[in-house]
């Protein structure tokens, strides 16, 4: 049996497929401003990638703010549950999950099946998501690839608003015109970014093991810092950014049993 | 005649202000054929626009107060309670309030303020409300009020009262607040007079509007459960500003008519319920609300929301004042935010709830600053809880997509503790 | 002084209650804590930063809705706490009303292991908390600088909360570089930081308006005679005015007199997001900057945070407009 999950974010689309529960094969693209194009393209290459024929494929879940602009989608099913159960998945020992996307970020707690227990979310503001690090790698002249390296470097870092994206770019701006060394102020806003994340996880509560996805999970500087402020490791699964489309693709395993 | 081209050249504040227009409306009412099953809403309306048509004519001296101030307190001193949070939510369900929202924000009022109190003080800044003769703030439940209405006055240039309300609520609280509810009355006598008759009369459409409430709520614990939260939740007006009036009296008793109708028929207003819900703190009223699609498209529905809990005893016409002081001390949503968390669970057992909704609305530090509290008394209990933040009037201040996203992942794990996996097709 | 600390949060909080049942009254300035704290990011940030704790036992009142729920959280955690129920005005009946939380307040402290609060050790508290205030009084008016004094006033509240004159201003001493005196308003910021902006951006502040300052001084008549608890609460309500107070007629006499005796030629407001007593009271600082004809800057930010490039930004295109 064939499944599709079909990730349709803000910033990428991502698709994933599954033949008898094995992956396949996978898409990442940018959305851009055309979700229905973007979700076709997605699921048109993760396909390809498989050597699957769109016709041999018995469901295809979506999910993602876009979800809806998915006409070729059986089900929608919200980004929440998907990522909670692809990671589950992908890590069984996950109970706490913390997925920072582009412009987004969510805390997702789970039982033992993969079953959403509980989540808090943030997409009303950029602070403590992907964005925030584009905002301000655009201002430290920068770019996303490097800012981990830096932060890593760095001995010691500067304070930074972790409530607000504009007062945070202002107060780089600030440190910048005081001569504070670019590595500090880039560690000053992973450690912003990490004290969102805290609050939130404060907010739905921390169960071990925890696991990060998303985008961001790429940065090791990230997933360093919330393992030191938690006092555990922090689990990074393979393909971080696809976790939500595979989750997609398990539970549309489930809805043709 | 071009009837389009004559109703875009209508003064409408002009229309608005004239007590005439409410009385047109009023007899158009009876051209509404209702059966028992909305007779209630029509008795609302027309009480409504009654309430409209005596207060632009200046029938009694107009109050603006805050919700959560006992309506009966104003008709037993002769005057008109007029709630300009009430009216903010009339205003954003015809979809009108950013104009009075942005000339608040041009005042200088800040949009991290209740948009409830920024949307009145447009209202006021306007002069399209009816004037108040003046205005009365109780501290409970939210600083908020108390300083809304304090500028409102200040825009009408009418007196301000502010009654404060004791965070405690044992024998002697009651007492002092009574005490100082009727030195009040005392002090406002000669704009508003209170009199044993009129407080009795008071008192008895009071207590006869809270026996039917008492048996709506009895009826909503039905599985399945004959109203909507959608529709409770705009009725929740009456509550706030009818009890005490012959009017207040009648909606209840045909609400409770139409609900006793719908569970005899067994045609419940939510035809599919797949989830009962308990809904916390107001919803959003401007068109394309959520709720609307959560209950008649998803099948979850409100099963009963806190606010129309009744925590009050009948009203004592000897000793009425306090009565309403007992009954504001006694409102669990004021005081220690643990009273209200008790007060969740007991309505989750008592109306078999399958997950607590919390509107976060914004700017209501009050509710949302309670929701660590709510969330863990929830959590204590298994009880599943969404804290959707959003916003009651300012429809641009929230997300559609976001909120449905909430909502649906939260149903998704509502159906998973039903079902025992994500579900079959 | 050897006495355990309670932390105050509000400056209606009697100290003489606190020192009278033997504890050290600390009024309490916590590390901001950003986003995080437990308490939803909607509150006010110095709400936030109060709901992590001390260890010590800490007395909230009713003074806004962010600090209720402050309160709640830390009471459900277990923590030693206690709620003072604090009326919005001052009339007979609230001064009735608020002398008897502040005997409950006394209770409390019994309990918490304090001695029981008497008219004798309250009278004596009076003395004491006198003999401080005269003596930060004199401190302060040596400092040079505004920010100095401000850093002395924390210093004091630090282990301490202080006492002065009602309506008394802190006399401006000259500094270095005088510039347009201002009146600066706000609530509690807890290091000098925004008024060592206000003076670097070549402004003078001629007056500091904080509930850490001014707006916390007291006099309690107590050596009038008569029930202590009445004068406690009386001499407390009828503090200045801060802008919780629901009484716009007595906060705006307040504002005005503050102008008078500052000379200030402007005003500068300092909120912090999310606090609605602030956001209200600037619509009263408007009308009245208006009647007098004075300029009035707003500046928003969050409690603990340095004061960002905007800020001084706008502090200097301030001074330069009165310049001009």
């Amino acid at each position: 049996m064939i499944t599709v999950g079909v990730d349709i974010g803000s910033v990428t689309t991502k698709a994933v497929v599954l033949v008898d529960g094995e992956w396949r094969g996978a898409s990442l693209l940018a959305t851009g401003a055309d979700n229905r194009g973007s979700a076709e393209a997605a699921l048109v290459r993760a396909l390809a990638e498989a050597g699957v024929k769109r016709e041999e494929v018995a469901v295809i879940v979506a999910t993602g703010y876009g979800r809806i602009n998915a006409p070729f989608a059986h089900r929608q099913v919200t980004e929440i549950t998907c990522h909670g159960k692809g990671c589950h998945a992908l890590l069984p020992q996950t109970r706490t999950i913390v997925d920072v996307g582009g412009q987004d970020s969510k805390v997702i707690r789970v039982d033992d099946r993969g079953r959403v227990v509980d989540f808090v979310m943030n997409d009303k503001c950029a602070a403590g998501t992907g964005r925030f690090l584009e905002v301000m790698a655009r201002a430290l002249e920068t770019d996303l690839a490097g800012m981990a390296a830096l932060a890593r470097r760095a001995g010691t870092s500067v304070p930074i608003s972790s409530t607000c994206t504009v007062f945070a770019e202002s107060e780089v701006v600030s440190y910048v015109a005081q001569g504070r060394p670019k590595e500090e102020i880039i560690r000053g806003l992973h450690e912003a970014i990490v004290d969102r994340l805290e609050a939130m996880l404060g907010r739905v509560g921390v169960e071990p093991a925890v696991a990060m996805t998303g985008g961001v999970a790429l940065n090791r500087a990230i997933v360093e810092e919330l393992s030191r402020r938690l006092g555990m490791e922090v689990h990074v699964p393979p393909h971080p950014q696809l976790v939500g489309a595979f989750g997609a693709a398990l539970i549309a395993c489930t809805a043709t049993a | 005649m071009n009837l389009r081209a004559y109703v875009s050249k209508l003064d409408w504040q002009k229309h608005l202000r004239d007590p005439r227009t409410y009385g047109v409306l009023e007899i158009l009412t009876y051209l509404w054929r209702t059966g028992p099953l909305d007779a209630h809403r029509k008795a609302a309306f027309r009480w409504g626009l009654q309430l409209l048509r005596r207060a632009y004519r200046r029938e009694r001296p107009v109050v603006w107060t805050n919700v959560y101030t006992p309506p009966e307190s104003i008709w037993a001193l002769g005057g008109l309670p007029f709630l300009p949070e009430v009216a903010a939510a009339v205003v954003a369900n015809v979809g009108r309030a950013p104009a009075f929202l942005q000339a608040a924000q041009s005042a200088w009022y800040s949009t991290d303020l209740c948009s409830f109190h920024r949307c009145g003080l447009g209202l006021a800044l306007a002069d399209l409300a009816p004037r108040p003769d003046l205005v009365l703030a109780t501290g409970h439940l939210c600083d908020g009020a108390v300083k809304f209405l304090e500028a409102a006055a200040e825009v009408y240039g009418v007196p301000f009262y502010v009654l404060h309300v004791p965070y405690g609520g044992g024998a002697r609280e009651v007492r002092w607040l009574a005490d100082e509810m009727a030195a009040l009355a005392a002090e406002l006598r000669p704009l508003l007079r209170t009199d044993q008759r009129l407080q009795a009369r008071v008192a008895r459409n009071s207590n006869l509007a809270r026996q039917y409430l008492v048996e709506i709520n009895r009826l909503r614990a039905l599985e399945p459960t004959p109203w909507s939260g959608q529709e409770a939740l705009t009725y929740v007006a009456v509550l706030f500003m009818a009890l005490g009036t012959p009017g207040g009296a009648l909606f209840y008793r045909r609400l409770y008519r139409a609900l006793l109708t719908r569970v005899r028929l067994n045609r419940p207003a939510i035809p599919r319920q797949r989830f009962r819900l308990l809904w916390l703190h107001f919803r959003p009223y401007y068109p394309g609300e959520p709720l609307s699609w959560l209950e008649r498209e998803r099948g979850a529905v409100v099963a009963f929301e806190e606010v129309h809990n009744v925590t009050w005893d009948p009203l004592d016409p000897h000793a009425f004042w306090s009565g309403l002081a007992a009954r504001m001390l006694g409102n669990p949503l004021w005081g220690p935010a643990r009273r209200r968390a008790e007060q969740v669970l007991r309505l989750v057992r008592r109306y078999r709830i399958d997950g607590v909704v919390h509107f976060a609305h914004w700017g209501c530090r009050q509710s949302n600053g309670a929701v660590p509290v709510l969330q863990s008394a929830c959590a204590g209990a298994g009880v599943p809880f969404l804290n959707l933040e959003g916003d009651c009037i300012d429809a641009r201040n929230a997300g559609p997509g976001q909120m449905r996203t909430r909502l649906q992942a939260f149903l998704e794990v509502l159906e998973g503790r039903k079902s025992g996996d994500h579900g079959r097709r | 002084m050897g006495s355990a600390f309670v932390d105050l949060t509000c400056s209606y909080v009697p100290v003489e209650i606190i020192r009278a049942a033997g504890f050290t009254p600390r009024r309490w300035l916590p590390t901001p804590v950003g986003a995080g704290g437990g308490l939803p990011q909607s509150l006010c940030s110095y709400a936030r930063a109060c709901a992590a704790g001390s260890g010590a036992a800490a007395v909230f009142t009713t003074c806004c809705d962010g600090m209720r729920r402050c309160y709640d959280l830390r009471a459900t955690r277990g923590d030693r706490v206690f709620i003072l129920d604090l009326p919005r005005t001052a009339h007979d009946a609230a001064v009735t009303y608020f002398a008897r939380e502040l005997q409950r307040l006394g209770d409390w402290l019994a309990g918490l292991g304090g001695q029981a609060v008497t008219p004798r050790s309250l009278a004596a508290a009076v003395d004491m908390e006198s003999g401080r205030r005269q003596h930060l009084l004199r401190r302060t008016t040596g400092a040079a600088r505004a920010a100095e004094r401000y850093g002395v006033y924390l210093e004091s509240l630090a282990t301490s909360p202080y006492q002065a004159t009602a309506y008394g201003t802190d006399a401006a001493a000259p500094g270095p570089g005088e510039g347009p005196p201002v009146l600066v308003t706000g609530t509690c910021p807890p290091d000098p930081g925004f008024v060592a902006a206000v003076e670097e951006s070549g402004l003078r502040p001629a007056g500091l308006d904080f509930c850490t300052v001014i707006r916390g001084f007291a006099e309690p008549p107590l050596g009038e005679g008569g029930d202590p608890w009445l004068a406690l609460a009386r001499g407390y309500l009828a503090k200045p005015p801060c802008p919780r107070t629901a009484d716009r007629a007595r906060r705006r006499a307040y504002l005005e007199q503050l102008l008078d005796e500052t000379g200030a030629r402007g005003v500068v407001a300092y909120g912090f997001k999310f606090c609605d007593h602030t956001a209200y009271d600037l619509g009263l600082w408007r009308t009245v900057c208006r009647h007098r004809g004075l300029p009035l800057l707003y500046l928003e930010g969050e409690y603990g945070a340095h004061a960002p490039g905007q800020f001084l930004t706008r502090l200097h295109a301030f001074r330069e407009a009165l310049e001009a």
